[in-house]
């Protein structure tokens, strides 16, 4: 059994890495690209140190190669099993190493935007109400906060948009219902533009120095990758 | 690669965890997708059930694909 990390787009790469359990990661080749894979003794735990250890792989790749990563825990059976899989997957992996490579993903995260989304209250809300009247009024309420909050949430985004994605080759951003995250963005930018892109984020911040926002990477470019989509099999 | 403008590293471990576990490339087919012991994730819960599910849509999508092993959680 082999765990599988990533695919790379060379048939092999020098580097001595150590992946899940200790074992040596090594390339299963296929054409013009490899597998990165490892032997697997028995099944790993999906903790978070055995999911750092799958980006560890990841990153010590792509200081060399163009890097596709798979999602985590990904096994395979045997050599020609995985062979035929990617086979089958080489025209959607081509084009991925064609678009993803040279790039790296940051993650971007939005917190605190509340006074922004606060709706304005109107004195006729204040009650008290008939028991009926009371429930529909409360749900109103939920749904001016709602709109108000996913308002004020596109309102941030097209304003860090202006800045960082002139910086970036693609970009994904979702809003966030519920919790105190109220958006999450993924930033595919090339490497030459990272210092870039880094201050543009500095400048986002010292500009709305309410708004507490995050960014981590840069990371394998999990979330532009199309070798995901049920298209590919179909 | 060490150029995270992040210092929280619980941050980091989560933005990591939302993104190995529910994107990256699939490779179905006859390779087989590992999920067990969802238990043992912690923060990653809701995204590795998630993850589960894109595996199922995906591979019913697939005529050529064995079924999932059990997910084993709770």
């Amino acid at each position: 059994m082999f765990y599988v990390y990533g695919i790379v787009d060379a048939p092999r790469f020098d580097a001595k890495l150590r992946g899940h359990q200790g074992a040596e990661v090594m390339p299963i080749t296929c054409g013009d690209i490899a597998a990165a894979v490892s032997a697997l003794g028995h099944e790993i735990a999906p903790e978070p140190r055995a999911v750092w250890r799958h980006e560890q792989v990841l990153q010590s790749l792509m200081r060399r190669h163009a890097v596709l990563p798979l999602r985590f825990g990904t096994l395979a059976g045997d050599r020609e099993t995985l062979r035929r899989v990617i086979a089958r997957l080489q025209p959607v992996l081509s084009r991925d190493f064609d678009r993803l490579r040279g790039n790296v993903e940051f993650a971007v995260r939005v917190k605190d935007i509340g006074e922004m989304s606060r709706p304005a209250c109107d004195d006729e809300d204040k009650g008290p109400f008939a028991p009926g009247t009371g429930y529909l009024r409360a749900k109103a309420a939920l749904l001016r906060a709602r709109g108000a909050r996913e308002a004020a949430a596109r309102s941030v985004e097209h304003e860090l948009r202006r800045h960082l994605d002139p910086h970036a080759v693609e970009t994904a951003w979702e809003i966030v219902q519920g919790g105190d995250v109220a958006l999450t963005a993924s930033y595919l930018v090339g490497r030459d533009d990272i210092a870039p892109f880094f201050d543009a984020l500095d400048q986002v911040r010292r500009r709305h120095p309410q708004l507490h926002v995050s960014c981590t990477g840069p990371w394998a470019p999990y979330s532009f990758v199309a070798s995901n989509a049920t298209e590919a099999w179909q | 690669m060490s150029l995270s403008l992040e210092r929280d590293r619980n941050v980091a471990i989560a933005d990591l965890l939302d993104r190995a576990l529910n994107k990256g490339v699939v490779l179905c087919g006859e390779a087989t997708i590992s999920l067990a012991g969802v238990d043992l994730v912690y923060v990653g819960l809701k995204v590795l059930v998630a993850s589960y599910e894109t595996a199922c849509r995906i591979r019913s999508a697939s005529p050529m694909m064995a079924p999932l092993p059990d997910q084993g959680g709770p």
